[in-house]
């Protein structure tokens, strides 16, 4: 048999531990907000005569049926490619009810190209940025990212993640992101990560994730949150943020603090003005540059603050002592990394 | 919805057929508004079988136009002849991994049942995808 003529996208997803599985009805769903009835009976025609068209033009008119999961990837294809599009033109779905589909596509195709083309440039970047004590779940995820940039394919299956990415980001990318919306996000945010830990001393951050994980070689873990959070700690106990030390006497400060961001809670509500000037303290400490990285810690300090708040009402920590044995200070310790 | 959807299709399906009367009538054979909704019926569950989808109009009007002057087809067995093609012609289409395009499996398939197979639709179920590929590419030849 000729095999060049067998689908094209047999294999395509084959290993990548963010599945994104053809499911059309969900990606339906995201075109579909805001509709009424009668709208989306409509849109639902227009995709199909779109679909119709899709797959006489990449079968080069050679077959008019499709196995039901290709046609399904096709189509969710063509469904997240134009919720692209819409997002990038800030249109609503209702957008898609007039004019030329075909046309629409082809410009999310465009826009997704673009992307591409930006997460390419954002892997080199990590690529360079990994820290020397790199994890080998961080150096497995940067290589099994690569084979996304030769084996994506925006046209058929857009919304497919072709990659092997499981290293643990700080804070993740939503899981309903796809394609290369996905992987262009994990690289953002990697890159942030990659830029505090390089801002930060090599052998002091490393010192630190032995200290906290033990080892940093083997286990799924993630290298931004103890040192982001130890410099945090120390800015609150107003230490600088580059010891990524906490001494005991630094505990003792940090815990006073806490125990009075605790009572300030009860009274304003909110502690997350204090917490958010303690990452800006560390940011600058670490000569962050302004935007996304310090928002992207900010927004790490912020969600410390609940564990920090458990540990505090573990009863060990009222009378502002440090005990390494109480089981609210090894509370403490898990989360500001001391 | 998808009522909705399957109804557009068969919509199409039927008026094909309607107009596939044009050509197969030349060799009188021609099918009855029933048969034509037997045959649509026939094509969504060899599809379901198959677990494919189809646009269009599909591959019923190349089967007619392929088979209605077939020496093994008459008035009487026209309709379930089409029918059980048709059903072969989505079997091979799923179990060649969609090796054949559709109009080198639909040449295929009127080269065995006009051929070795002498109008019995039994004989090229019993072919093997590779068969059928052999089959073709042996009469191309």
């Amino acid at each position: 048999m000729d095999e060049q003529r067998a689908p094209e996208a047999q294999g395509k997803r084959g290993s990548q531990s963010v599945q994104s599985e053809p499911d059309a009805s969900g990606a339906l769903s995201l075109l579909m907000e805001g509709l009424s009835g009668a709208e989306r009976a409509l849109l639902q025609e227009r995709l199909w005569a779109l679909l119709a068209r899709q797959v006489a033009r990449f079968t080069q008119g050679d077959a008019t049926s499709l196995p039901v999961e290709r046609a399904e990837t096709l189509y969710e294809s063509a469904c997240f490619t134009l919720r692209c599009w819409l997002d990038a033109e800030r249109l609503p779905p209702r957008a898609l009810l007039r004019g030329d589909l075909d046309d629409a596509l082809r410009a999310g195709w465009t826009l997704l190209e673009g992307r591409v083309r930006e997460a390419k440039t954002r892997y080199a970047e990590a690529l360079r940025g990994a820290p020397p004590y790199a994890s080998r779940a961080l150096r497995d995820t940067l290589r099994g990212i690569a084979p996304f940039f030769a084996r994506y394919d925006w046209r058929l299956a857009a919304q497919e993640i072709p990659a092997e990415i499981d290293y643990p980001l700080c804070h993740p990318v939503p899981e309903a992101y796809r394609g290369v919306q996905y992987v262009g996000e994990y690289l953002r945010r990697l890159l942030i990560e990659e830029l505090l830990l390089a801002r930060a001393s090599a052998p002091r951050a490393e010192a630190l994730l032995r200290r906290y994980y033990g080892e940093i070689e083997e286990p799924l873990v993630n290298l931004y949150e103890p040192v982001a959070a130890c410099a945090i700690g120390l800015a609150l106990a107003g230490q600088d943020p580059r010891a990524l030390t906490i001494t005991p006497e630094d505990a003792a400060a940090l815990t006073a603090r806490l125990n009075g961001l605790a009572a300030e809670e009860e009274q304003v509500g909110s502690v997350a003005a204090t917490l958010r000037a303690a990452a800006e303290t560390a940011a600058d400490a670490l000569a962050l540059p302004m935007g996304e990285d310090r928002l992207y810690l900010a927004e790490w300090a912020e969600s410390l603050w609940p564990r920090a708040r458990a540990s505090l009402r573990g009863g060990t920590m009222e009378n502002g002592a440090l005990d390494g044995d109480a089981a609210g200070s090894d509370a403490l310790r898990g989360v500001f990394a001391f | 919805m998808e009522n909705a959807l399957a109804s557009i299709r068969r919509g199409a399906l039927i008026d094909a057929l309607r107009n596939s009367n044009a050509l197969s009538e030349r060799y009188g054979m021609s099918l009855t508004e029933g048969q034509m909704q037997a045959l649509a019926d026939g094509c969504a569950a060899a599809l379901a079988d198959t677990g494919r989808i189809e646009f269009g109009a599909g591959v019923l009007p190349k089967l007619i136009e392929a088979l209605c002057d077939s020496p093994y087809v008459d008035r009487v067995s026209y309709c379930d002849t089409l029918l059980a093609v048709q059903e072969l012609f989505y079997y091979f289409k799923s179990e060649s991994g969609d090796a054949f395009a559709d109009d080198e499996l639909v040449e295929a398939l009127e080269r065995a049942f006009n051929g070795p197979a002498q109008g019995a639709t039994e004989y090229v179920a019993g072919l093997s995808p590779e068969e059928l590929y052999r089959l073709w590419l042996n009469e191309e030849d």
